[in-house]
């Protein structure tokens, strides 16, 4: 059985067991379910951003905002759910589409910093539409029919399908001429420029991408809490936790994102049980060991072979679509 | 002979800093034109003109007759403009292969096997070491690849900078081959920036000398390579 075969029998036997999970675990361990998929999510979002094209987009929490007003608002307007959920995505690819423009002609922590200062900005706005957003004292959604059990497995089953979509878009990038050129631009931004990559078209792509999958959830997530508000819908922390999620489980791979989820909400959740008092001092050593001792992310790591190999199964990957994509247009 | 690349009075600079001041130069269709001169004497600076990564403050650059200076530099690739860079800047991340077919990235036509096929025939050694890469390889290795990638483009002009620094004469040696056999084989325009003066005007047809920024002195290779003034005047290897 070759890798990417192993890999995709692995996943469907994941997705199997957490479709019927749902009916056998209590409602604490769905919600903590629920969060990894939808930090999970966000992490893929970084991953096409940062993984991909090498630009450090801190703020997207901006995004997850954006997504959970867009959602509140047009579902208090009588909007369809998925209408609304498919309008939080496409608001939040327009909103990087509009700012990517100008902001993606900063590079390394320029950029990283203007991505803060969206965000911050994003607050700012919110604040001052009080009319529609609610302002400074936030805003209710419709509370939901639907009785409370059924609301949170519908809610899980949500997030993890986004999961799902995310991590398909991811492939799918992986396996695409943009991935091709995001990968050229993240070694070299000139240097890709003279082999014919627009550049600034496809960082502009990757960041709508990014921001279409964060806006999505921070949609499903202000419907799951049915309260938004500034701070917990443009919380930075959001971004921070996803982007060590992306870290840890392997950086700019297809599912090193989803790992690094589990794994940072598993231990964290075992490090807060069993050391409540101390728990973030533990947590945080725990994050430095591992960025100390696996710079690459685990994934990777646990690959038979290490990292090279993983790369290189990478680079055959991306040889073999190469020439898929140059005979594709060939015929 | 007409000339597939033109500059009139190109200037260009880093922000404040003038590095390039009233440019005449011609690339003759299917010639080698050399462009030599000292260290800082503006000769990548100008290369970067012609490939798009650097705006002309004032002047042409015409290229097949066409004024390109307000096009970008992944706009000219299609155009057929290729760039050899200094220093090489292959994708240290991606393979040998993935380097290549970057190389072939703004073409929509029939043919990138056919040019890879064509790209080991002048390398037999990358074909072995395609899933490599890039940034485990030798200097010329790299410079082998770098070469190669811009031949996957099928460019009409070929822009080769600093093609010999810091590699063994033996290979300097199979490059110089490989650009010849482009330029007759093919009918390649290439423009070569080199500080090796004694190579540039042994490859080229014709060439330029450039100091601070300013063109000196042109005219046929074979002239400039016996003029004791080119040494003597630019290059301090006066004996």
């Amino acid at each position: 059985m070759t890798g990417s075969r192993k890999s995709l029998v692995l996943a469907l036997a994941a997705l199997a067991v957490l479709a019927i999970l749902p009916f056998v675990i209590g409602n604490y361990w769905l919600r903590v379910l629920t969060s990894v998929f939808m930090v999970g999510v966000v992490a893929q979002g970084l991953n096409v951003i940062v993984g991909f094209a090498g630009y450090h987009a801190f703020g997207n929490s901006a995004f997850f905002g954006v997504g959970a007003y867009v959602v509140a608002v047009t579902l208090n307007a009588g909007w369809p759910l998925p209408l609304a959920f498919v309008a939080a995505g496409l608001a939040s690819a327009v909103v990087a589409g509009v700012f990517g423009w100008p902001l993606l002609r900063l590079r390394g922590h320029y950029f990283a910093i203007a991505s803060v200062a969206l965000n911050m900005a994003f607050i700012e706005v919110i604040l001052n539409l009080g009319g529609v957003t609610g302002g400074a004292q936030g805003l209710p959604l419709p509370i939901s029919p639907m009785a409370p059990d059924l609301l949170y497995r519908i809610i899980y089953f949500l997030m993890l399908g986004a999961l799902v979509a995310a991590t398909a878009v991811v492939w799918v990038l992986s396996q695409s001429r943009l991935g091709y050129a995001l990968r050229a631009l993240k070694d070299s931004e000139s240097g890709a420029e003279v082999m014919g990559v627009d550049t600034v078209r496809a960082k502009i792509t990757a960041w709508a991408i990014s921001a279409a999958m964060t806006g999505t959830v921070g949609g499903i997530w202000a419907y799951w809490i049915t309260f938004i508000e500034v701070s917990s819908a443009f919380d930075i922390g959001i971004s921070m936790r996803a982007y060590i999620m992306m870290l840890l489980g392997g950086i700019g791979t297809v599912f090193g994102p989803v790992a690094g989820a589990f794994l940072f909400q598993i231990v964290a959740t075992m490090i807060w049980a069993e050391f409540t008092h101390i728990h973030n001092l533990l947590l945080g050593v725990f994050l430095v060991a591992v960025v100390m001792l696996v710079p690459n992310g685990v994934l990777p790591l646990l690959s038979r072979a290490g990292w090279r190999a993983a790369s290189a199964r990478l680079g055959g990957a991306s040889t073999r679509l190469s020439h898929r994509l140059f005979a594709r247009e060939e015929r | 002979m007409t000339a597939l690349l033109g500059l009139e009075g190109v200037e260009a600079a880093y922000g404040e800093s003038q590095v390039l001041w009233d440019i005449d130069f011609a690339a003759e269709t299917g010639r080698i034109t050399a462009l030599v001169g000292s260290n800082g004497a503006g000769k990548t600076s100008l290369m970067r003109v012609i490939s798009g990564l650097l705006k002309p403050t004032a002047g042409r650059v015409i290229f097949d007759g066409a004024d390109i200076a307000k096009v970008p530099a992944e706009a000219r690739v299609g155009r057929g403009i290729a760039l050899v860079p200094e220093g090489r800047r292959l994708f240290a991340g991606l393979s040998v292969l993935e380097n290549l077919m970057l190389g072939a990235f703004s073409r929509r036509e029939r043919g990138a096997e056919a040019d890879l096929a064509r790209v080991w025939q002048h390398f037999p050694e990358l074909e072995g070491i395609a899933g490599q890469l890039a940034g485990t390889l030798s200097g010329g290795q790299q410079q082998m690849c770098a070469i190669g990638r811009a031949m996957m483009a099928r460019p009409r002009l070929l822009l080769v900078d600093e093609m010999s620094l810091g590699l063994a004469p033996v290979i300097v040696d199979r490059l110089a081959a490989t650009l010849r056999d482009l330029n007759r084989a093919d009918g390649t325009t290439i423009v070569l920036v080199e500080q090796d003066v004694d190579l540039a005007l042994e490859i080229a047809d014709r060439g330029y000398v450039l100091d601070t920024g300013r063109v000196v002195m042109n005219g046929a290779a074979e002239t400039l390579r016996d003029d004791p003034r080119v040494r003597e005047a630019y290059m301090g290897m006066a004996n």
